[in-house]
């Protein structure tokens, strides 16, 4: 479809102090340290509709139209000012949370911000999701940056229900390849989420996902984030519940797993049997740009076990175990109480909330887990749903 | 850029299960996307039942009645929200081909004054919209099973719907069951509302 496009006039209103009140303050708080990064969203609300979105925890599906918080500079300034934020080491994630960064009315801002980080001189990996249309315009100015290590993630889900998706899959396979022909500076992974048994995993979806996978520089596969505020919108809207429990994490049952790997090995390929199929985000992200994984996953083994060969010495040569003296030392620092360990798999922290345990993470490039939510063996970052309880090791 | 006090109206009209509501919701977000507020109104036919109005091939010139008006006061409310498009769904003149299908259906006549009045009616409110869709009903395509629809009822309604259209010689476009039609649909839409509307 070739889709007109508004004139670039007038930039983005910005919300009234008063509106920004009324947000959710999670919502109006424009920085939030996650896994991937240091995610900065200073433009929320979103057409796109979404079933599964995570805006429903935050309150704010019923916002269709983007406006800002505040503007582009004022964004630059408080993610490079942050107390976590370091020059050329934290992962960026750029409107992740609330809107859609490649929305027509979105994407000037986008740009702006980008540009800005870039004259700054950051090497940063920055990562923008999207599931929108992305055209070989867009590809020139992504590639124009010239510090940043910029890779673009399009989710794909291939859900057919409308009113659980009723963005047309098309879209985003249209970008991932538009994406993915134009690349010079910048890498594209496949976002293939979220997967769902019954609903997108038959032969015709993985194989859809497998042709998808290659016009992307690496693959990354998850489930469904499924919280209450989420099985309340499937509920209120007459929606098949694709699970009876919620969880904290995202579902992702063991044979749907098993499916998709299945589906994907090709043995004789002997040093990456299974492509550039990764389990986590950073993995996928890491591979696309020749490094090791900036998570430090590579301390959890079994997340290893499809990765390839390369990659693998990759991870396992920048993979090391900080001295516990000065890990220590540091938690302390950011308010860590109780014993601190070192594994073989991850730093253990007591009292640290998950900003400063990602900030050790990525600091460190080695895993920080928190005592009190342990990661069992095979379950890391996974719901237990789906899953037959092991007695594996624990953290 | 042309500013103007009232929204832009878009409005679609056409029988059941022939994809307006689909073609809507893909209008409105492509507006949004680009920053545009939006505003749908519909579920008319629905709420009418809900008030024990009759439905569907049982329409009388009350229900007829209530929908264009009711219709009326859903766009305007939509207006004063402060919505830069309204997205109707189902066009005031959708109601008198519904009427005139379920006439035919029961072999009845309207009274030729009471038919004038309607007809007054619903022509009142299309000096106001700014595209109006025909969605053209395609045998071949199965209609959703969550509908116990009378075929024939739907086809006269289809009938009805088009002649109309032709018969008062009303500016609109007809959307086909092809894709490509659809798109052409939002393409002609967008471009209406991206030159006028306050983006």
């Amino acid at each position: 479809m070739n889709v007109p496009v508004a004139p670039h006039g007038r930039a983005l209103p910005i919300l009234s102090p008063q509106k920004i009140r009324g947000l959710k303050p999670s919502l109006a708080d424009v920085i939030e340290y996650r896994k991937s990064g240091l995610s900065l969203n200073w433009i929320v609300g979103c057409p796109l509709e979404c079933g599964y979105c995570v805006r429903h925890l935050f309150d704010n599906f019923e916002m269709k139209v983007p406006r800002r918080l505040m503007s582009d500079e004022e964004a630059v300034a408080s993610l490079v000012h942050h107390r976590y934020f370091e020059p050329h080491r934290t992962p960026i994630q750029l409107l992740n949370r609330a809107t859609d960064p490649m929305l027509p009315v979105v994407k000037p801002h986008l740009v702006n911000v980008l540009r800005h980080l870039d004259n700054q001189g950051l090497t940063n990996h920055v990562l923008i999701i999207t599931r929108w249309r992305v055209e070989p315009e867009d590809c020139a100015v992504l590639n124009s940056f010239k510090n940043l290590r910029l890779t673009v993630l399009v989710t794909h889900s291939a859900i057919d229900n409308e009113r659980i998706e009723p963005v047309d899959s098309n879209i985003a396979a249209t970008s991932l390849r538009t994406l993915f022909d134009h690349a010079e500076r910048y890498r594209t992974v496949l976002y293939w989420r979220p997967i769902v048994p019954g609903l997108n995993d038959t032969d015709a979806h993985l194989e859809r996902a497998r042709e998808l996978s290659a016009h992307a520089h690496a693959t990354v596969f998850t489930g469904l984030f499924f919280r209450k505020e989420i099985a309340a919108y499937y509920e209120a809207h007459g929606l098949p519940l694709p699970y009876e429990d919620t969880a904290r994490r995202k579902i992702m049952p063991q044979a749907a797993e098993k499916r998709i790997l299945d589906y994907f090995h090709t043995p004789e390929h002997l040093t990456a049997p299974w492509g550039a199929l990764f389990r986590k985000t950073s993995c996928a992200v890491a591979y696309a740009h020749g490094e090791a994984d900036y998570n430090g996953h590579y301390g959890i083994r079994e997340l290893c076990t499809i990765c390839p060969q390369e990659q693998l010495a990759l991870c396992r040569s920048a993979w090391r175990k900080p001295d516990l003296a000065e890990v220590t030392e540091r938690a302390r620092e950011l308010g860590a109480t109780g014993t601190v360990e070192v594994t073989e798999r991850a730093i253990i922290v007591e009292g640290l909330d998950e900003p400063p345990r990602y900030y050790l993470q990525h600091g460190y490039g080695y895993q920080c887990h928190d005592r009190a939510k342990p990661h069992h063996h095979r379950q890391h970052g996974r719901a237990p749903i789906g899953w037959k309880a092991e007695n594996g090791t624990t953290a | 850029m042309v500013t103007r006090n009232r929204p832009i109206r878009i409005g679609v009209l056409g029988t059941h299960s022939t994809g307006k509501t689909t073609l809507l919701k893909r209008i409105e977000m492509e507006l949004r996307a680009q920053g545009v507020t939006v505003a749908r109104t519909g579920r008319l036919a629905k709420r009418a039942a809900s008030i024990g109005l009759p439905k569907m091939q049982h329409h009388t010139s009350a229900s007829t009645e209530w929908i264009i008006t009711q219709g009326i006061a859903d766009q305007l409310a939509a207006a004063a929200q402060g919505a830069d498009v309204v997205l109707v769904d189902r066009a005031s003149l959708d109601a008198l081909a519904y009427l005139h299908a379920a006439l035919e259906y029961r072999s009845e006549r309207l009274d030729r004054l009471e038919n004038e009045r309607l007809r007054i009616l619903a022509a009142t409110q299309l000096p106001q919209y700014d595209l109006l869709l025909a969605s053209v009903l395609d045998p071949r395509v199965p209609v959703d099973t969550g509908h116990d629809y009378d075929a024939r009822y739907r086809l006269l309604v289809d009938r009805h719907v088009h002649g109309l259209l032709e018969e008062e010689q009303i500016p609109h476009q007809r959307v086909t069951s092809d894709p490509a039609s659809h798109n052409h649909a939002i393409e002609r839409a967008l471009r209406i509302c991206l030159q006028e509307a306050p983006v």
